[in-house]
């Protein structure tokens, strides 16, 4: 199929794509890579009057250090996260599950910011940000407004911008000391939107306990999940195999992930579980040798 | 004539139609156009089963651009095309207010786009009278046909001979519904011209198109003209002229304009046939030193209610293996399914998928290796006639696959070998392919520039027509290969029978064979010059009452690892040894084995045509949902070719367009139970199932 009619706006600067996204607001939608939205349009999903093709706007395009972190402004495309050496050095969780998103081509042109405004709750982006804790910048004409992943991401397909907003980017801060990070998933097909994923994030105290500890899934709710009952095993304890295999029990507990006919929520629940205890031995295993 | 060139028949020559296929200058079915050309679009049911009470088609009607709707109210009557080979025509649509299958065509609009026409087609309303639908063949409703095709044979004493086996297997396999999706949608455009009716059409069988056709609308054949030139390939979806064809042919004569009807992804799940799924039970009795006694092979597979098509699961002869007491029992039973056809390597891929996994479970019961305990019953002559075959290279398949995959190099016990935490498995299939072979007509024409033609009305749909006998007319003709012309898919062509059943090259190559000596015979004669010379040749099944023709032989080995945790299944290496006779060019001959193989890798691992458990409507009539391998999933696949030409015809070919399929999705669950220990006799092989 083709899309309805629209008119194609370009802008090329912030501010002209905010007065636009402004005008128009809910009858507009933003083009970044079109890796999703361009399928939406073709099967009439979604069907704009109105589309902010925010390719030309200038100065979106490159990562940049700022003050503790790192930030990705909207244009920056999947593909180059995955082979920033900074980034890559920085947060090993990004080029992980980033090589499990999609295929490369899709990758070329899909942005970071794309699947997180798309904010699909099977994704990888929307899980690793929130166990990375990011930080999203949002603008519109009415000003600037920072929102945690955490709050970022409210259902399917459905985040707190307002229908005048932009992601203009989102900031990872750097990890403290003593942190490792880890992600798993399983996709029957590869390149499939996985059937779960789980991200880790965990600091370790000076006697080798969790410290802090983020552990997050995705594909099991209508938003990236935090497993916190499995967290709470955590905290304070020895990732020993026996209290990783107490938290894989917890994430398994706590997760109430439906059925379709790609598998059923049993094996989804059960998947999340295992993923978990991966996720976290090899995290114990980093921060033992660390 | 004697060759001065270079032979091409066994060289890799490349596609000839290669480069126009990568310009998209080669001309498929939804390429042509018309200047006036209008533009079709289907409204299907939407329950199983039941009948329209009312159909609403004024919205639509009044519609942007729409020249009619036509209903089962308002359609003209039609009558049914011969039957074939392969069964009766489908049912003529719009015939009626029935309704038995979701998917079938209650209307058409016709409009001078096709987004008008499908904007139209949505604002058709249809209203219902509801049947309780039946799904399922364990349905006490759902009708029974025992031996429905009068394939069903007994040899000895099957019964007898299980009851006093030293060793016996019993056990149950069950197959999905699966759906061929040829990348190129299915596409039919219809032109009238008085009674002449000329029909562009996604076919593997022109000549069928055209009666089919022809006797829809009661004209005589000569007045139908059929052109499927390049057909965006087809695995048997193409076998059968479809409802869609007819749909074509009848909005054009109604709105006296050509129409192209197109079809959608969705519409490809329900009204172009597809593999039927099947329950079957195998029992084998066999002494201890694994000679097989007994094999009673049943099968039960699912035909829509008004529709059938010959079909065969449990395999002629078993599979070729020598084994006096046989029983093989077939039961079609009806429901309100879209209707079957025919998918790539029909009712064997099934049947074979149960008998090799059945002879693995013996081979694990009797503690011997399982291509030994194959080896110990090849059939050394026809089990059904006591021929000898034409040629017998099962057992260089077995040997030379197994040297190749480095077989003996497993510990043969279950969960015995690993990679990490992993569990590696290898497993292997046999496979034995009937043979067919239709009659077959071709020309041959020698221009006065020295170049030449051939010319037949098979199709190349995709598989390599174009160029095998591109490289054959070279070499009867002394040319260059860019010398030759070929020219397919075209009802005014000498006739050519379908490309299917892998019968299609052994049956063209011998006919333009014959042409090309009957070319050379006029020539050697004398004849003026500056004209034209053209000759016909034409081939026929041998009938030989001392041999059993073979078809091709293959043996597939596998090797799987299995996460225990996630219940991950991945193929890692596949190796098949094909015997496919006379191999015309090596490049393509195992393009088509590889894809083949492909296909048997989706059948193994997650290809599944899913209805609601409720209402029989397939919940994944998609490719996001209907899962086919990516490239990332197909390992490394090792294509060997033993044997050498079949002596029974001229050219000595065998064909191996199906063969490929067939052995991949036992070879890799009896990888998996020697990687897991666990049996899966059900596909696909889901994670789940492997947990
Ligand atoms: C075959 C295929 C497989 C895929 N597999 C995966 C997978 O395994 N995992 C996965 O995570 N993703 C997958 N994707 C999706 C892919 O990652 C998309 O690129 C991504 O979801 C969207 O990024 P984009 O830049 O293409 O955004 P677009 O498609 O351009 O936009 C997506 C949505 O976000 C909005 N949007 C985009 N940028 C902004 C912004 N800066 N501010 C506000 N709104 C914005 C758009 O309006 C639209 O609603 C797959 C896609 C395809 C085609």
């Amino acid at each position: 199929m083709k899309p309805r009619p629209f008119t194609y706006l370009a802008p090329t600067s912030v501010d002209e794509a905010l007065a636009a996204l402004a005008e128009h607001s809910f009858d507009a939608k933003v083009l970044a890579g079109g890796q999703s939205l361009a399928p939406l349009l073709n099967f009439r999903m979604a069907s704009p009057e109105y589309l902010i093709d925010i390719n030309d706007v200038a100065g979106l395009d490159r990562v940049r250090r700022v003050d503790g972190g790192w930030h990705i402004p909207a244009l920056v495309r999947q593909r180059t996260v995955e082979r920033s050496p900074e980034l890559r050095a920085a947060f090993p969780l990004l080029p992980a599950a980033l090589e499990q998103v999609a295929h490369p081509q899709i990758r070329n042109r899909g942005t970071v910011c794309g699947s997180l405004a798309h904010a699909d709750p099977a994704a990888e982006l929307p899980t690793v940000m929130t166990a990375l804790d990011a930080t999203m910048r949002v603008a519109s004409v009415r000003g600037e407004r920072e929102v945690p992943a955490e709050e970022f991401f409210q259902f399917h397909f459905t985040t707190s911008l307002e229908d005048d907003e932009l992601l203009v980017g989102v900031t990872v801060d750097d990890l403290p000391p003593a942190t490792s990070t880890g992600f798993a998933e399983f996709a029957p097909r590869h390149g499939d939107f996985a059937l779960a994923a789980v991200a880790g994030v965990v600091t370790r105290a000076s006697d080798g306990a969790v410290g802090a500890v983020r552990l997050v899934a995705s594909g099991v709710a209508a938003r990236p999940q935090r497993l916190t009952a499995a967290e709470k095993v955590l905290l304070g304890q020895r990732p020993t195999p026996d209290v990783v295999g107490a938290a894989e029990r917890a994430a398994r507990g706590e997760v109430d992930p439906t059925g379709d006919i790609h598998a059923s929520a049993d094996y989804r629940r059960h998947l999340v579980g295992v993923l978990a205890r991966r996720v976290l031995t090899t995290i114990a295993e980093e921060g033992d040798h660390a | 004539m004697t060759r001065t060139l270079a032979p091409l028949v066994g060289a890799a020559l490349d596609r000839v139609d290669g480069a126009r296929k990568v310009a998209g200058a080669a001309p498929y079915p939804n390429d042509v156009r018309y200047p006036d050309l209008a533009y079709a679009a289907l409204v299907r049911a939407t329950i199983s089963a039941g009948r329209v009470s009312g159909i609403e088609t004024e919205g639509a009607e009044g519609a942007p651009g729409v020249l009619t709707v036509i209903t089962h109210l308002t359609a003209p009557r039609l009558s049914r095309g011969p039957a074939t080979s392969i069964g009766p025509q489908p049912t003529p649509p719009l015939q009626g207010d029935r309704v038995d299958y979701d998917g079938q065509y209650l209307a058409v609009v016709v409009a001078g786009t096709r987004e008008q026409a499908v904007a139209a087609a949505d604002l058709v309303e249809v209203r219902y009278e509801v049947d309780e639908p039946v799904l399922r063949t364990e349905d006490p409703r759902a009708e029974r046909e025992e031996n429905p095709w009068h394939f069903d044979t007994t040899r000895g004493d099957p019964a007898g001979a299980l009851r006093t086996a030293e060793v016996r297997v019993d056990s149950t396999y069950t197959t999905p519904h699966l759906t061929n999706n040829p990348l190129g949608p299915f596409t039919t455009v219809a032109r009238w011209d008085g009674d002449d009716l000329t029909v562009h059409d996604s076919t593997q069988h022109t000549a069928n198109t055209r009666s089919a056709l022809a006797g829809v609308f009661g004209i005589p054949e000569e007045r139908v003209r059929v052109l499927a030139p390049f057909v965006g390939g087809g695995f048997g979806a193409g076998l059968r002229s479809w409802p869609h064809v007819t749909v074509a042919a009848m909005a054009a004569r109604v709105v006296g304009r050509p129409v192209a009807l197109e079809l959608t992804r969705p519409e490809m799940f329900t009204g172009t046939g597809g593999r039927p799924s099947t329950v079957q039970r195998i029992r084998l009795g066999s002494t201890v030193d694994g000679r097989l006694v007994a094999i009673d092979h049943h099968a039960e597979y699912p035909a829509a209610m008004d529709d059938a098509v010959r079909y065969r699961v449990t395999p002629r002869g078993a599979g070729a293996y020598a084994c006096p007491n046989f029983a093989a029992r077939d039961v079609q039973v009806r429901l309100n399914v879209p209707p079957t056809g025919h998918m790539r390597a029909p009712g064997t891929a099934e049947g074979l998928f149960a008998l090799e996994c059945a002879l693995d479970e013996l081979a694990f019961r009797l503690d011997i290796d399982p291509v030994d305990l194959r080896l110990r019953n090849v059939a050394e002559v026809d089990p059904e006639n006591g021929r000898p075959w034409t040629t017998t290279g099962l057992r260089e398949c077995y040997r030379v696959g197994a040297e190749r995959f480095g077989w003996y190099g497993r510990s043969p016990a279950p969960c015995s070998m690993r990679d990490g935490h992993r569990m590696v498995g290898y497993g292997m299939a046999g496979v034995t392919f009937g043979w067919t072979m239709m009659p077959c007509r071709a020309a041959a024409t020698l221009h006065p520039d020295g170049t030449a033609t051939i010319a037949t009305s098979a199709t190349d749909i995709g598989t390599g027509t174009y160029t095998i006998l591109t490289q054959l007319a070279a070499d009867l003709l002394d040319l260059p290969p860019d010398w030759v012309r070929v020219e397919l898919g075209d009802t005014r062509l000498p006739k050519a029978p379908a490309a299917g059943g892998s019968g299609l090259t052994a049956a063209v190559t011998n006919a333009v064979q014959d042409a090309c000596r009957n070319l050379l015979e006029i020539v050697r004669n004398g004849h003026p010059r500056g004209t034209d010379v053209r000759a016909e040749g034409a081939s026929a099944p041998p009938e030989r009452e001392d041999v059993a023709p073979s078809g091709a032989f293959a043996a597939v080995f596998a090797e799987v690892r299995v996460d225990p945790d996630l219940g991950e299944l991945r193929v890692v290496r596949l190796v098949t040894a094909v015997d496919g006779g006379r191999i015309m060019n090596p490049k393509l001959a195992a393009s088509q084995i590889i894809g083949g193989t492909v296909g048997g890798l989706g059948m193994a691992l997650m290809e599944r045509t899913t209805p609601d458990p409720g209402s029989g409507r397939i919940m994944n009539a998609n490719l996001g949902d209907y899962l086919v391998p990516v490239h990332a999933d197909v390992p490394d696949v090792d294509v060997l070719f033993v044997g050498g030409p079949d002596p029974l015809t001229p050219m000595g070919v065998k064909g191996v367009g199906e063969v490929g399929v067939v052995g991949v999705a036992p070879a890799v669950a009896n990888a998996v139970h020697h990687a897991t220990g666990r049996r899966l006799r059900a596909l696909p092989l889901t994670v789940e199932n492997l947990l």
